[in-house]
């Protein structure tokens, strides 16, 4: 692969993050003054300035922005107007536990959505096949909080065996897991049954066949190596929606992450907190996306060669 | 005949036809249907016919990647379909083939030699770096050296993928190669190269070509014997000579007929054979003998009974009421 490659993608991604750094400064500045919500309606106005000038909401809407720009590329994205803490600390300290969550629902879903799309392709309009898919759509058509209230419902309430919510031992992982990785895993499915079927109907899949090539050399050296490269899109997709999109599925269980976080921030108005949340979702977002690109290099012979030829 | 290299008998596939509602009656689209032939070593037998006539399900049946409904294959008098799996991985070796589409017979994520080399890797021959070395020799054979060796699919000419292509079929040293379409998506100058290279191998390694094709022009150049069929039957098997100068069954004249070049070259008086209509439905054909809607020579008997493959008297074989008549 060449550095060229590398450099644009790089480069493309920084301009992405440098927009939405931008377009949540204006869309949270055009939601009102926050020092209306957080100070009670009779300080004097003495007060109120005070705060104003302290947090910076005096000066110039271009040199806010400068300033803000200017910290948050050392890494300071102001202080949480609650208490005084700063916002990426606030934001660091849920971190590890929205990935432990997102760690073992993307582990979940590739383990369970991959095998069966394979097994699916290869067992076309078989029982296994016509389960599979059924299985799959109902998985991501179901919205997460409906399934997690279900799974709290069943296991918690009636039978009594998991915890409803909360966060500790690795029992109270299992619902929140579950909920995520069904539409995860329904997805990933389809996308690996169809791209398996697209492969397998290729004429160097009947030569290999031809040559005695084994199922299984036939299934993991040819077919899936280049089924996985339309799968690997979903999945980087995956990847960053769910370190973000984990708010739901966090609220319904209870469970001390970002997204959680990031709920009780809006509700607050706790403005360096939301763009300080918002900033690290683009950036795992944008960042999943380029090792995506990166990883099409690595797959797809044709990417890497057009890239070194167009560098030339 | 003395023991033929690869005998089909009766060969036979249908295909089930998914029902048009819940109650519909059961179909079978019949795409083979009692197809026999006989091919020695180091002979070349073409199967002609249009689009859809069975000829490449044909050779995916000899090759065994499709499993027949009836009849059997025999290769040295071994019966394909019986053989257990080490006999039936050995005997892979001896049975190669070659795709019309190049691009789609290679893996786009493989380098040519690495591709070139997989035969000798499935059948644990030699070591790695050995066989990287054999399979450059054969690429170099076919005309691909050195840096086109070690490049991917992608970056070669659709001949170069062809000869890549056969270079992989050539790898195991087969006995018969069943080549399906093998020049059709290939311009006309460079099929007359891969052509060339064809029967060159032929020539130098004994190799027996099932060589499958709708170009007549084609096949007149290629072929020992050719057997054309229609509508899922062989109805005419000849030698080649005989068959382009005293074709026997109508269809047959009729696609002679069609090709330019060959119509040139007949006597003056020659009468050409014109079809009625297009190629019925496979799954819906006619009763009697499958072209009689369409055949010039049609009488009553061709509507009520199918004509039977028969020997005539110089050894062609013909399935046609009316073959003495026409010739």
């Amino acid at each position: 692969m060449s550095l060229r490659y590398v450099v644009t993608k790089l480069l493309r991604a920084l301009f992405t993050l440098w927009l939405v750094v931008t377009f949540v400064f204006v869309v949270l500045r055009l939601t009102g003054d926050p020092t209306d919500q957080l100070l009670p309606d009779d300080v004097s106005p003495q007060i109120v300035d005070y705060y104003r000038t302290a947090w910076g909401l005096d000066r110039p809407l271009w040199e806010q922005y400068l300033r803000y720009v200017q910290a948050a590329l050392q890494g300071d994205f102001g202080v949480s107007f609650r208490n005084n803490d700063p916002a990426l600390d606030l934001i660091m300290q849920r971190v590890p536990k929205t990935l432990e969550l997102g760690a073992a629902t993307i582990l979940a879903a590739l383990l369970i959505g991959i095998p069966l799309g394979v097994l699916a392709a290869i067992w076309r309009d078989s029982w296994v096949d016509r389960i599979t898919m059924t299985i799959s759509v109902l998985g991501f058509s179901m919205p997460n909080f409906f399934l997690g209230i279900l799974l709290i419902l069943l296991f918690a309430l009636q039978l009594r065996l998991l915890p409803s919510s909360g966060y500790g031992t690795w029992a109270h992982m299992i619902m929140p897991v579950f909920t995520l990785a069904t539409a995860f895993a329904g997805s990933l499915a389809r996308f690996t049954r169809s791209a398996m079927l697209e492969v397998l109907s290729r004429d160097y899949m009947r030569t290999a066949e031809a040559e005695g090539a084994s199922l299984s050399r036939r299934i993991w050296l040819h077919a899936f190596p280049n089924a996985a490269i339309p799968v690997v899109t979903v999945v980087g997709f995956y990847v960053g929606a769910i370190i973000g999109g984990a708010v739901v599925t966090e609220n319904v269980f209870a469970w001390p992450g970002v997204g959680r976080l990031l709920t009780s921030a809006v509700g607050d108005r706790d403005l360096a907190v939301v763009q300080g949340i918002v900033v690290l979702v683009a950036m795992t977002m944008v960042t999943a996306n380029l090792l995506v690109d990166l990883a099409y290099g690595w797959l797809d012979p044709r990417v890497r060669v057009g890239a070194r030829e167009r560098g030339r | 005949m003395v023991s033929a290299m690869l005998r089909v008998e009766d060969l036979t596939k249908r295909f089930p036809v998914p029902r048009d509602w819940v109650f519909g009656r059961r179909r079978d689209l019949v795409a083979v249907d009692a197809v026999s032939f006989e091919l020695a070593a180091g002979e070349t037998l073409a199967i002609v016919g249009e689009s859809g006539c069975g000829k490449s399900t044909v050779g995916n049946l000899v090759l065994n990647l499709l499993a027949p409904s009836d009849g059997r294959v025999l290769f040295d008098d071994a019966p394909l379909a019986e053989a257990d799996d080490t006999r039936w991985r050995a005997r892979r070796r001896d049975m190669q083939l070659i795709f019309q589409d190049s691009r789609s017979a290679l893996d786009p994520r493989l380098r040519i030699d690495r591709q070139v080399a997989e035969g000798l890797e499935i059948h644990d021959v030699g070591q790695p770096q050995d066989r990287i070395d054999r399979a450059r020799r054969m690429l170099a054979a076919v005309g691909l050296d050195g840096d086109l060796a070690g490049r991917y699919p992608h970056e070669l000419s659709g001949g170069q993928q062809q000869r890549a292509v056969i270079a992989r079929a050539l790898m195991l040293e087969p006995r018969l190669v069943v080549c399906d379409e093998p020049v059709a998506a290939l311009d006309v100058s460079v099929q007359a190269q891969v052509v060339n290279l064809l029967r060159d191998l032929q020539r130098e390694l004994g190799l027996a070509y099932l060589f499958i094709s709708h170009d007549l022009s084609l096949v007149r150049h290629v072929a020992d014997r050719v057997a054309v069929m229609y509508l899922g039957r062989i109805v005419e098997l000849a030698p080649r000579a005989a068959l382009f100068t005293r074709p026997r069954h109508p269809y047959t004249r009729a696609l002679i007929d069609a090709v330019p070049v060959a119509r040139a070259r007949r006597r003056p008086d020659w009468q050409p054979v014109r079809l009625h209509g297009e190629a019925p439905s496979p799954l819906d054909p006619p009763p009697g003998c499958a072209l009689h809607p369409r055949c010039p020579f049609a009488t009553e008997i061709c509507g009520r009974e199918r004509p039977e493959m028969r020997t005539l008297d110089d050894g062609d074989i013909v399935a046609c009421h009316h073959a003495e008549a026409l010739a």
